[in-house]
């Protein structure tokens, strides 16, 4: 709610009903009050309580989100090279239906040519750093060659401008020594898809033949770990595993102390609408599991995270930067999305790759479509306090009205009330 | 871009009616210092390019 100019948000307290708590986001504030106090800064009345009041809080800096918005319109799109369709795995929730039929994909290494060239041209001048991800619907490495090819050709961009180029990927570790080595020499940022322990893991991620993946994950886990590749763990919840997360949290900290690992929820797309054998977890459930798994994790070295729900060490206009930007995926037949999730709106499709002009045919109506999706134009989004975190959520969900804003507002709830409590 | 505000605003005496309060450390995030002491907003945070689908591409928590 808007008062004195200044948007406030009230969120229960939970150790005393008595109390209330106040939360600013725009202000990175969060204050412990009581019912009375919070009447009278309500009060239409002038008092000296909503006078001292809002002058404090109007004292502090403010977050302007609306110029945050503004510069993510203005920097330089990340690039995301879909390598392959193709997988070495048939995990039961792919999005992308990897490796089926009509999903054996390669990128040609013309289209990679053509992508790269206009990209750098299109870079902003005075660009020092720039982020490719090796992402798609399929797993990056299955092609090596192809993986490799792309690698060498942007460093080679790269170093003709004078630019540094890191490199981040989404990876499903199914592979061996060769392939490990060249993420470990090139990369910077890992997301390993690993489930858990080997019952959960074997069940959701499969090999194509229909053999556990575990073992194979795992190794390239300990290589990662022991070779101090930055990686990240991505751990897919299906109402199997959200009865076993405690043994997947105690999994990861026991092998890997210190790791992040993302928690979030299967979202039914792909193959996941075809096999029955895992169905999306109860959000609210997993939401109750949240809340219970940051208590748990506390004195931990780990570190506990879900997108849309517990993102609260900032505030943020857009989701991602997918439609922030918004960025460039480019699928193995040069289409261009804003985001690599497979069956997406027609809305990220914002261009094409043409091969014999040589270059990149964006559609700005549709960039500027994207830049729209943002937490002021959510008009059931304003009087929520969770809004600047979950910023509407993913947009994807919300444009198939898959998301769920009671659990998001849980964990949060949670999340602002160990912040009063010293906890979080 | 340039904040008014320095950092010492972004704290304060507790009001007697607030039992107590937390500074959610936002501007670290947001905002540095220069060499003058003022307080720029930095370009974009990568931190946000978090997502939740199954394609587990924008889970890079490790950066």
């Amino acid at each position: 709610m808007i008062r004195e100019g200044e948007e406030i948000f009230f969120v229960d307290y939970d150790n005393d009903r008595a109390k209330t708590i106040l939360y600013a986001p725009l202000r990175s504030y969060l204050a412990l009050m009581s019912h009375s106090t919070k009447d009278m800064l309500l009060d239409e009345n002038d008092n000296v309580v909503r006078q001292e009041f809002f002058k404090k809080l109007k004292s502090r800096a403010v977050i302007d989100v609306g110029k945050i918005a503004g510069q993510l319109h203005g920097m330089n799109p990340e690039l995301s090279l879909s390598i392959t369709d193709n997988c070495n795995l048939r995990c039961r929730y792919c999005h992308a239906s990897a490796g089926e039929e009509r999903k054996k994909g390669v990128m040609s290494h013309e289209l990679i040519d053509v992508v790269l060239d206009s990209y750098f041209s299109h870079l902003l001048p005075g660009t020092k750093v720039i982020r490719i991800h090796m992402a798609g619907g399929g797993e990056p490495t299955f092609e090596f060659t192809t993986f490799k090819y792309a690698v060498t050709k942007a460093k080679e961009h790269a170093s003709r401008l004078g630019i540094t180029c890191t490199f981040a990927m989404a990876t499903n570790g199914c592979y061996g020594n060769e392939v490990r080595e060249f993420i470990r020499h090139n990369f910077h940022n890992v997301s390993l898809s690993f489930d858990g322990p080997p019952h959960i893991q074997n069940l959701h991620r499969p090999l194509a033949n229909g053999k556990p993946s575990f073992e194979a994950v795992f190794e390239t886990a300990k290589y990662f770990y022991s070779n101090r590749v930055s990686f990240a763990i991505r751990a897919t919840v299906s109402d199997y595993s959200i009865e076993h997360l405690t043994d997947v949290v105690d999994f990861f900290v026991s092998h890997f102390p210190g790791v992040n690992v993302a928690l979030e929820h299967l979202t039914p797309n792909g193959r996941a609408l075809t096999d029955n054998t895992l169905r999306s977890p109860d959000k609210r459930k997993l939401a109750e599991k949240l809340v219970m798994l940051f208590e748990y994790v506390k004195g931990k070295p780990i570190k506990i995270s879900n997108a849309a729900s517990a993102e609260y060490d900032n505030v943020r206009p857009f989701f991602c930067t997918a439609v922030g930007i918004p960025n460039w995926t480019v699928s193995v037949d040069g289409e261009i999305v804003a985001c690599a999730r497979d069956n997406g709106p027609e809305a990220f499709n914002i261009g094409k790759v043409d091969l014999q002009r040589r270059t990149v045919l964006l559609d700005q109506a549709k960039v500027n479509g994207l830049r729209d999706m943002n937490i002021a134009n959510y008009e059931e989004c304003s009087d929520c306090f969770a809004k600047y975190h979950c910023c509407g959520d993913c947009p994807d969900r919300r444009l198939s009205d898959k998301c769920d804003c009671d659990s998001i507002r849980l964990v949060g709830k949670s999340l602002l009330n160990r912040k009063i409590d010293n906890l979080a | 871009m340039e904040q008014t505000l320095t950092r010492e605003a972004e704290t304060g005496n507790t009001l007697p009616f607030i039992e107590k309060e937390v500074e959610m450390g936002f501007f670290a995030n947001y905002f540095a210092q220069d060499e003058s002491g003022k307080l720029m907003m930095q370009s974009g945070c990568q931190r946000i390019s978090h997502c939740s689908c199954n394609c587990n591409h924008c889970s890079f928590l490790s950066g």
